[in-house]
């Protein structure tokens, strides 16, 4: 099942490449996915999970954040403030697997006046810069939200069951 | 239609343009990074639109760019950020927090 959707994801990016849908490049894509599924199996991040209508929320929400950081960049730009208080804050993942904690990641750089810098495992913690650290538990509030978000659309059922270990009332110190 | 075209790329054009400036103009490593991700990926994204809309069966390609390019820009970021936090004499500014400290410094409360 799982070499079935990642044999549909080569294809769907062999077909994207040649922006048609032919005999040929089915084909060719089919062969080609074929030979990377089988010959380079090297996927390692556990079962590929996806909830569409969470995934959607989450790309929702994403994209909201994305025009909000870039409307802050700008607004940066334009007009250049104080930044005395930029810093660095430990941020804890709970059971997500390295896919989800990469979406997190990436999430968290994307979005407004944070910057993943660094991953540590065991326990798996992200460390964020912040333009603004005046206000932590704000900023562990917004991670925490993009977490739950990824996990709910993309994360197992460990992953899920971590979500409830802590809430934002109950951080875990750093 | 044609409007409609011309309005994406306009708009990622000067997203584009406004991350430059900003890397010019902040005044620290990661402030720049700041601009540079951020703006930047919304606005190649907005010129992908632009040119989904305008190139004749084209568009499949050049949304798949525009995916690669925001799956791979955190991922560059990432690792500029890191290399930045261990070299010697880069300015990165940290005035406030920084938790990040005592991974490098086995002295303070390394395992906590």
């Amino acid at each position: 099942m799982n070499r079935l959707v990642r044999v549909a994801l080569i294809l769907a990016v062999w077909l994207a490449l040649w922006s048609e849908v032919s005999v040929a490049n089915v084909l060719s894509g089919l062969a080609l996915a074929g030979v990377i599924v089988l010959g380079f199996d090297t996927w390692s991040h556990g079962p590929l999970i996806l909830r569409p209508l969470r995934a959607v929320r989450f790309a929702a929400f994403f994209a909201y954040l994305l025009v909000l950081s870039t409307w802050a960049v700008v607004r940066t730009v334009v007009a250049p403030r104080d930044r005395v208080h930029t810093g660095i804050l430990a941020v804890p993942l709970h059971g997500c697997s390295d896919a989800v904690a990469t979406l997190i990641a990436d999430a968290i750089t994307l979005t407004p006046g944070t910057l993943t810098l660094e991953v540590r495992r065991e326990p798996l913690t992200l460390y964020v810069h912040a333009l603004d650290t005046r206000d932590l538990d704000s900023i562990r509030r917004d991670v925490r939200r993009l977490e739950v978000l990824a996990v709910r659309a993309f994360g197992d059922a460990g992953a899920i069951e971590g979500l409830a270990v802590d809430d934002t009332t109950a951080w875990r110190q750093p | 239609m044609e409007y409609v075209t011309g309005a994406f790329a306009v708009a990622g054009a000067a997203l584009i343009a406004l991350a430059g400036l900003g890397v010019v103009r902040l005044g620290d490593l990661y402030a720049r990074m700041h601009a540079a991700t951020k703006a930047s990926t919304l606005g190649i994204g907005l010129v992908a639109v632009a040119g989904a809309l305008g190139i004749d069966g084209g568009a499949a390609a050049v949304l798949l760019a525009a995916v690669l390019i925001f799956v791979t820009a955190p991922s560059a970021a990432h690792l500029i950020g890191r290399a930045a936090y261990r070299a010697e004499g880069i300015d990165v500014h940290l005035q406030g927090h920084d938790d990040l400290r005592q991974l490098f410094d086995p002295s303070d409360d390394a395992d906590s």
